[in-house]
């Protein structure tokens, strides 16, 4: 699985935090930042998905490999 | 390279990368043992005391003694011009001009702006800048875009830089900025032409 972070739509609820901590740092404000190239290993899949389902503002979003890549793989 | 200076208008250079900042004020009779430093990179690479003199000007040397020639925009900060506060009108315009689109950043900016505001002004604490060294760290290439990078350069690069500066705001007797005027909104900006018919040095910036 792969995510990425929009910092510009978190508002800071930080519930990703909570849910993976590991995956998601907070700052001094509470806005998160993405912990890593946002590559989820599969172990971690379950957590982080329920920090993107949680979030308030949609602003984890899970990259979907495209079409033609899934052809190659 | 485009030079800034207090009370002088800017000039842009050509030279030849590998030489010194010293060697090329020399070639142009400028004065260069009275400099504190220099703001590198317009306002992205952050401040740097007296040894960037003598540093070879080329992206790598810069880069290895923790700095970077940016878009080679340096700012000499001259006898007048006090690294804090020119350290605090950089994070201002910061704190002013961001896009206002990721919180760690319009945060960011603006407490780091309150710490040098407030270290300007000799009423921060020994806790104020313990802290904004914190945030030039944690706030590391946590906005979507470099704003923030070039935020925390200008306060690590001050703390980093001109400790002993730092530590005379603390205490309430920095020298340079007891006579020294306040800098404009937009700091050392190369379009800033001073207004009014008679300009003294100490006004024109």
């Amino acid at each position: 699985m792969r995510i990425k972070l929009d910092r510009t739509m978190c508002d800071g609820f930080g519930r990703c935090a909570l849910h993976a901590p590991e995956h998601f740092s907070l700052d001094d404000w509470g806005y998160a930042s993405l912990i890593g190239s946002g590559e989820i290993a599969a172990d971690a899949e379950i957590e982080v998905r329920r920090a993107l389902l949680d979030c308030p503002v949609h602003a984890i979003t899970e990259l979907i490999p495209r079409h033609s890549e899934q052809l190659q793989t | 390279l485009t030079l800034t200076r207090t009370g002088q208008p800017p000039g842009l250079y050509e030279m030849p990368l590998g030489q010194s900042l010293h060697a090329l004020l020399e070639a142009c009779n400028q004065p260069a043992d009275d400099l504190h430093g220099a703001l590198l990179g317009g306002y992205f690479a952050g401040l740097i005391n007296t040894r960037i003199l003598h540093t070879s000007i080329d992206y790598d040397s810069l880069i290895a003694i923790g700095t970077g020639l940016g878009c080679g925009a340096i700012t000499l900060l001259g006898p007048q011009d006090c690294p804090v506060a020119a350290a605090a009108a950089v994070m201002a315009y910061f704190d002013r001009e961001n896009a206002g689109q990721c919180g760690s950043c319009f945060n960011g900016t603006a407490a780091m702006s309150a710490v040098l505001g407030a270290l300007r002004d000799h009423v921060a604490q020994l806790s104020d800048v313990e802290r904004l060294a914190g945030w030039s760290v944690s706030l590391r290439s946590r906005g979507a875009c470099a704003t923030l990078d070039g935020a925390t350069n200008i306060a690590a690069s001050l703390l980093h830089e001109f400790p002993h500066v730092v530590t005379a705001h603390l205490e309430g007797e920095c020298g340079v900025c007891r006579n020294a005027p306040p800098l404009p909104e937009r700091p050392f900006a190369v379009d800033y032409q001073p207004t009014g018919p008679v300009v003294s040095e100490a006004n024109s910036r």
